[in-house]
């Protein structure tokens, strides 16, 4: 269960477009998307039609050119310094492809990352993110390092980590890309999983049209807007 | 989980490059805090030195005259200074040589001493020298000797020594009564070696600062007292302190901590009011000592006459004689004479009779003093004017009557030391019985030699006499009336006959020879009258400046350990100098830490990316980093303070053996200030920590996502000035260097060295700016050029432009500065010394004689006087020597460590003034007709100053003053104030300052010379060159005359400069090494980095030998990029060094140096290449 109140997300004519020698080159054209507390959102579409560009800029790594997202009440197209930083930590989670953990941190310490910024009241601990960590299915490892697991272990890790601050939105980009099709179909499973019992907003970009079907609602991207 | 561990983490994780951080930070600290502790080192072996040859002695009494040996017994009794313990001691300059070889050792001190002195080196044995009079009996000559001496004349116990010295309480050299032959100057001592003594305690005593090995030789007092007619009197009264140091009262007063506090920097004038009790023991000198103590006697008679040892009464005493006279009631009579050759009748312009070697007197002689009367018993008048009065006995055989004229004539010293002889015409206004005055022996002062010969035939007079023209009633005269005067002047024609016979021109040195004292009722003088008389003169002279003046009768202590601490206070500041010198190590180094911080930083972009995307604050991201570095910085800081001590002892080694020019014979030692250290780690922190936050700034501006792309992403999307920007600074820079030289070649509007040193700086950044120029074109492929492979090596070099840019400019700098200071070496060859205008002013060589030469060798007569050989004048016909007086003092130059407190003055003698040479830099404006600068010296300054002329290295660097300065020197009579009105360049006399001849003389009363310029003839080779030095060596070597050439001379100065730059270079090349460690650590980066693009070219087809190509053009481009650009920079910087005479650019090295980055540079990414695309391709491809 997310620790904060039901929010929604709202995208409202997001646009995002690149200066080449060539021109500008408009990779979103104006995407309006809902998003309700528990759904798991699929975004499918072609290589370059923007999915990733799209994650980024709702999970604020990315500005967009014109229209807005929202949180709940929160601007997220209108955050800077502070407010930004503190809404990637505590109303975000990211979930990268290459899970970018940090070689020289255990597992446990990679889980508990995000939590460094907080104030120390309120601050989640080693007891929450090894509960977090036996939630996706990796209890008893916490003190191995990165270096030491595989790609899905890793992947279970990234995922702890972004929960461990209690965020209403996750966000995934192509979790399963570099995972087997077992192991991808496991982790989309947590997905769902974790979604509903947390009641988190979880977006998640994917190729794969196999597991964009166990997702609650499935989006596609085709040239620059949501089909 | 917190900040902490987190950076502890990433610090054990990163360990590698931490370790590379930390030494290249380390480095920079070391270098900083060594190069204070080199200034430390300085400073504190310049005092251990002052100190140690010092002994005990806190202060000294030494005024070149001799006074009662006892007087140190009456300093030190219970109502004076009981604890001071004055030591009694005759101290001589000489020279010494083996009795078996000519060689002959000069600036030698000649001690006399006995147990006493054992209380100011230390008590027996411990130095070697138990000062008891067994250890020095008389009988057996016996002398200790300290090791340096023995060393030059490689003496041993059991040797004969000959130490030759000046003779003391002789009158002045250029007065009648001044004696100029050899041997009547100088004598000579035979000593048998007892003991040599080691390089400590005695072995090393000495007074003067700028003597680091002095050669001492140790006798006993009794035995030289003997030997110089002065049993029973001294010249010298040392003082020693109570523990380390007392004041005059006996008390301690503290230590080393003491020393510092009073380490002073203002010129010897001011020392004395700082010095603890000097006042009180210079009152009670003044209150214990007695007219005998100042070379002077008071013959006790119906008159009381007080006289001179030195025949002349100084100007200052005859003042104080007047005030003391008036303060014990007595009349006072200044009297002088003169011994006149001939007095002779004229009848018109016949030549009448003559009396022959007649003294003749001026001064008082009416009541209450013996009067003339005149041969009807009356009063002659006192004289004004050309009149004279003859006793009766002269009249008689004159036949002259009043109104008679008579013609006198006398000998004067001319300028060159020979005798002249001068006429005086005087009209007789009277006839003086003989009585009184006029048989009055006792006017005339006791002169050895003279007065106490039974006969006039046994005269052994200073002057030439023609004894054939004695006669037997000349001889008659003498047996009864002795010396007592003929003939009676006014006090103004003895004055002018005193000063020559040049009207107008004052006596130099005095012209009094007694003063008598009379009772003002025309009795006789009463012991009471006489003993206020001589109390109130002690007081009077001792109460006076307080300072101590050779030739004077001043007495007075001078604080000589205060003084040497002073001095001790290093000439230049080391300190600074060393990290001037390591300026550009230090920069290598925070370079270096930045550049390897900047990589660390780059290489976990991707990490910092994560970091903001979980929520961190840019700021907590940077603070994170910083963190980390700060550690690394403080780990560094703690390795490199301690690595900075054994840089420090690696600078004083090479002070000691590669750069010995730089210091001399001056022993260093290491000495170490918590201060330095705290100073040296605060600064390589401050240092260090500014590059890390320098190179930390790239992460400010990259977005989360171009972070999370990694270094790559980070690399192409870093913000950069555009290429725009650096090609109008390149343009500017190009301007701005070719107006430079416009200004300084039309109008002289900036001076030509500075000029060319500033357009090779901006030629430096243009070259640098055109380099990013070049860097951003070539990361655009013009569409249709096909890609080769150095094009391709351009792409990737521009692929990480700062990178690259720091690599070309880390070694551009280098190479700038090292071709700078190679350039500005400094040699003069033989051809350029024999110009004029060379710093040797046209001169061969230069001679120095230490005891002073009563005679001036550059004149036949002179060296007449001074006993040269005959045969000696045909071979030294065509050269011209100029001798030149000299006011003792420090060495201005900087071949002396030490801070000169009074520099040396050298007398130019109008010849030399008129003759001109060597190179000004800059002078005073001349007048109106004047074109010579050197005539600025004879001009008549305000406020009584002086005009002086000095090198400019040694005015502006040593002295610390400049053109227009004003530097002051004490004086006999007061301070002298000497106004730089001309800087020479690159000369001989930066041991010096110079100034008229006359000046010296009247200012400072210098007599003798001491230094000596000799001009060979035009085309004289070089055998004809030795063959004369040969002689002057022979014939003045008892004078401690030595020669040099000026060649050697301005070698040892050039020596020190190109010492400090030698050290410039070495250091410069310890900066460039580093340098080349960073270039070898970003080659491999860059290879490493590239190690999946490098395969992927192999997967593509090219083979293994085009790849490491490919690498290795890339590196060679930027080495040679930056050499090249610092090679012409640098080059164009040192211009007019290169062209001018005297540049001695060392090549070889400096090419070696160079070419030896370019070897490194291209064998590092050789090496790197292959061991890249060794690997297995799949491997290498997938490799990150």
């Amino acid at each position: 269960m997310s620790d904060q109140p039901a929010k929604r997300l709202v995208l409202d004519g997001v646009r995002k477009a690149y200066a080449t020698d060539a021109g500008p080159n408009e990779v979103l054209r104006g995407v309006s998307l809902e998003v309700r507390p528990g759904e798991t959102v699929a975004i499918v579409g072609v290589s370059g039609s923007g999915k990733s560009t799209l994650l980024n800029i709702i999970g604020s790594l990315d500005r967009a050119t014109a229209g807005r997202v929202t949180l709940g009440e929160m601007d997220v197209t209108a955050l800077e310094g502070a407010a930004l930083a503190d809404y990637r930590r505590r109303q975000v989670g990211f979930v990268f492809q290459d899970h970018h953990l940090l070689p020289q941190c255990t597992v446990l310490e990679n889980v508990l990352l995000p939590t460094l910024p907080m104030a120390a009241a309120g601050r989640a601990g080693p007891a929450e993110a090894e509960e977090l960590l036996r939630r996706v299915g990796f209890a008893g490892r916490e003190n191995d390092f990165p270096q030491h697991l595989s790609g899905g272990e890793r992947q279970r890790v990234a995922i702890a980590r972004a929960l461990v601050n209690g965020p209403p939105l996750v966000l995934c980009d192509e979790p399963t890309g570099n995972l087997d099709r077992r192991t991808g179909e496991a982790v989309a499973d947590l997905f769902v999983e974790l979604a509903g019992q947390r009641q988190v907003m979880m977006l998640v970009v994917t190729h794969n049209l196999d597991l964009a079907g166990r997702f609650s609602r499935r989006l596609e991207l085709r040239d620059g807007m949501l089909a | 989980m917190n900040f902490w561990r987190l950076i502890f983490r990433n610090l054990v994780y990163y360990r590698r490059a931490n370790v590379a951080v930390v030494l290249g930070a380390a480095v920079g600290v070391a270098v900083i805090t060594g190069s204070l502790a080199v200034g430390d080192s300085v400073t504190g072996s310049l005092r251990d030195l002052a100190v140690a040859r010092l002994g005990r002695t806190a202060f000294a009494l030494t005024t070149g005259n001799f006074f009662r040996e006892s007087l140190a017994a009456d300093l030190a009794r219970p109502d004076e200074f009981p604890k001071a313990r004055p030591v009694p001691a005759v101290m001589l300059e000489a020279t010494a040589s083996d009795a078996e070889s000519e060689t002959r050792v000069p600036q030698v001190t000649l001690f006399g001493v006995d147990r006493r002195f054992g209380a100011i080196t230390d008590p027996a044995d411990a130095f070697g020298l138990p000062f008891t009079a067994a250890a020095l009996r008389p009988a057996t000559r016996a002398a200790a000797v300290s090791r340096s001496l023995a060393d030059d004349l490689n003496l041993r116990p059991g040797s004969l020594l000959l130490v030759t010295f000046v003779r003391p309480g002789l009158a002045a050299p250029d007065s009648l009564f001044g004696r100029r032959k050899r041997t009547e100057v100088l004598q000579t001592v035979r000593l048998n070696v007892a003991r040599v003594l080691p390089e400590a305690g005695a072995g090393q005593f000495s007074l003067k600062g700028d003597r680091p090995r002095p050669r001492n030789v140790f006798v006993s007092l009794e035995w030289l007292q003997e030997q110089i007619k002065r049993s029973g009197l001294a010249n010298v009264l040392f003082v020693p302190g109570v523990g380390d140091r007392v004041d005059a009262r006996g008390s301690k007063v503290g230590d080393a901590e003491h020393d510092k506090e009073h380490t002073l920097a203002p010129a010897m004038p001011g020392l004395q009011s700082v010095a603890p009790g000097l006042e009180r023991l210079n009152a009670a000198l003044a209150r214990t000592a007695t007219i005998d103590d100042y070379g002077l006697r008071l013959l006790v008679g119906k008159e009381a006459a007080l006289e001179s040892r030195e025949m002349v009464l100084s100007p200052e005493v005859v003042a104080a004689a007047e005030a003391a006279a008036g303060q014990a009631g007595l009349r006072y009579s200044e009297t002088s004479i003169y011994l006149a050759n001939n007095i002779t009748r004229l009848d018109g312009d016949i030549r009448g009779p003559t009396v022959p070697y007649s003294v003749v007197a001026a001064g008082d002689f009416a009541s209450p003093f013996a009067p003339l009367v005149s041969l009807s018993g009356s009063m002659l008048p006192a004289l004004e004017g050309d009149g004279v009065v003859l006793n009766q006995w002269t009249a008689d055989q004159l036949g002259a009557a009043v109104g008679d004229t008579v013609t006198m004539s006398f000998y004067r010293v001319a300028a060159d030391g020979s005798w002249a002889t001068f006429s005086k015409l005087f009209t007789v206004r009277g006839i003086a019985a003989m009585t009184g005055a006029a048989v009055d022996r006792t006017l005339v002062p006791q002169f050895e030699g003279l007065t106490d010969a039974p006969k006039i035939s046994d005269w052994r007079p200073p002057f030439p006499i023609d004894l054939t023209r004695i006669r037997d009633v000349d001889e008659a005269y003498w047996k009864e009336y002795g010396p007592a005067p003929k003939a009676f002047i006014s006090a103004a024609a003895m004055r002018d006959i005193w000063a020559g016979g040049q009207d107008g021109r004052p006596a130099e040195t005095g012209w009094v020879t007694s003063v008598r004292l009379a009772a003002a009722n025309g009795g006789a003088t009463t012991e009471t009258d006489l003993a206020s008389f001589t109390r109130s003169l002690t007081m009077i002279l001792g109460g006076g400046r307080g300072r101590a003046s050779v030739g004077h009768a001043t007495l007075a202590f001078i604080p000589v350990r205060q003084a040497a601490l002073a001095g001790a206070a290093a000439a230049t500041d080391y300190g600074s100098l060393l990290l001037g010198l390591s300026s550009f190590l230090v920069l290598a180094a925070a370079l270096l830490v930045a550049l390897l911080v900047r990589l660390s930083v780059e290489t976990r972009a991707r990490q910092v990316g994560l970091l903001l995307a979980v929520g961190f604050t840019r700021g907590a991201a940077a603070r994170l980093l910083l963190g980390e570095t700060m550690v690394l910085i403080i780990v560094a800081v703690a390795a490199g303070v301690p690595l900075g001590v054994v840089y420090a002892r690696g600078i004083l080694w090479a002070l000691a053996t590669m750069w010995t020019g730089a210091v001399g014979s001056f022993p260093l030692t290491l000495h170490v200030e918590p201060a330095s250290l705290a100073i040296g780690g605060a600064a390589g922190f401050a240092v260090a920590a500014l590059a890390a936050v320098w190179a930390v700034r790239v992460l400010r501006r990259g977005e989360v996502l171009t972070l999370l792309g990694g270094w790559r992403a980070l690399g192409l999307s870093a913000w950069r000035p555009r290429a725009r920007v650096a090609g109008t600074i390149a343009i500017i820079s190009l301007a701005g260097a070719a107006t430079v030289l416009v200004l300084a070649g039309f109008g002289h509007r900036v001076e030509a060295t500075t000029a060319f040193f500033i357009s090779g700086s901006l030629l430096l950044v243009a070259g640098l700016a055109w380099t990013w120029v070049g860097l951003r074109r070539a990361a655009r492929q013009p569409a249709g050029v096909a890609l080769t492979i150095p094009r391709l090596a351009r792409r990737y070099a521009a692929r990480q432009p700062v990178r690259s840019l720091l690599t070309v400019g880390l070694l551009a700098a280098a190479t700038f500065i090292i071709v700078t200071v190679a350039a500005n070496r400094q040699g003069s060859s033989e051809a350029d010394l024999a110009r004029k205008d060379s710093g040797a002013g046209g001169f061969a060589l230069v001679g120095d004689a230490p005891l002073g030469l009563p005679a001036d060798p550059g004149t036949a007569a002179g060296r007449r006087e001074l006993g040269f050989d005959p045969a000696d004048e045909a071979r030294l016909a065509g050269v011209k020597i100029y001798s030149l007086p000299v006011q003792a003092g420090d060495d201005a130059s900087c071949l002396n460590m030490q801070r000169p407190l009074v520099p040396r003055v050298v007398g130019l003698p109008e010849l030399l003034i008129g003759r001109g040479g060597f190179s000004f830099a800059e002078f005073q404006p001349l007048p109106p007709g004047m074109t010579n600068p050197w005539e600025l010296l004879n001009q008549e300054l305000p406020g009584g100053e002086v005009p002086a002329i000095g090198d400019e290295a040694s005015v502006r660097w040593i002295l610390h003053s400049g053109l227009g300065g004003t530097i002051t020197v004490p004086g006999p009579r007061g301070d002298v104030h000497l106004r730089i009105v001309g800087l020479l360049r690159g000369s001989i006399w930066q041991s010096e300052l110079l100034v008229a001849q006359p000046q010296l003389e009247r200012r400072f009363g210098t007599k003798g010379y001491r230094r000596f310029l000799i001009e060979g003839p035009q085309q004289e080779r070089r055998g004809g060159s030795a063959a004369r030095a040969a002689i002057l060596r022979y014939e003045l070597g008892d004078f401690g005359f030595d020669l040099r050439t000026t060649g050697a001379v301005l070698a040892g100065f050039e020596g020190v400069q190109n010492a400090y730059l030698s050290s410039f270079e070495t250091l410069g090349g310890l900066g460039l090494a580093l340098g080349a460690f960073g270039l070898v650590t970003v080659l491999l980066r860059n290879v490493a980095e590239r190690r999946s693009e490098l395969a992927l070219l192999l997967a593509l087809g090219f083979g293994r030998g085009q790849v490491v190509r490919l690498v290795v053009a890339e590196n060679a481009m930027l080495t040679a990029l930056g050499l090249g650009i610092g090679l012409v920079a640098g080059l164009m910087a040192a211009g007019p060094h290169l062209v001018q005479a005297g540049a001695a650019v060392a090549w070889a090295p400096l090419a070696a140096s160079l070419a030896a980055v370019l070897v490194i540079g291209l064998g590092a990414s050789m090496v790197a290449a292959r061991q890249a695309v060794g690997d297995e391709l799949i491997t290498a491809i997938r490799a990150e």
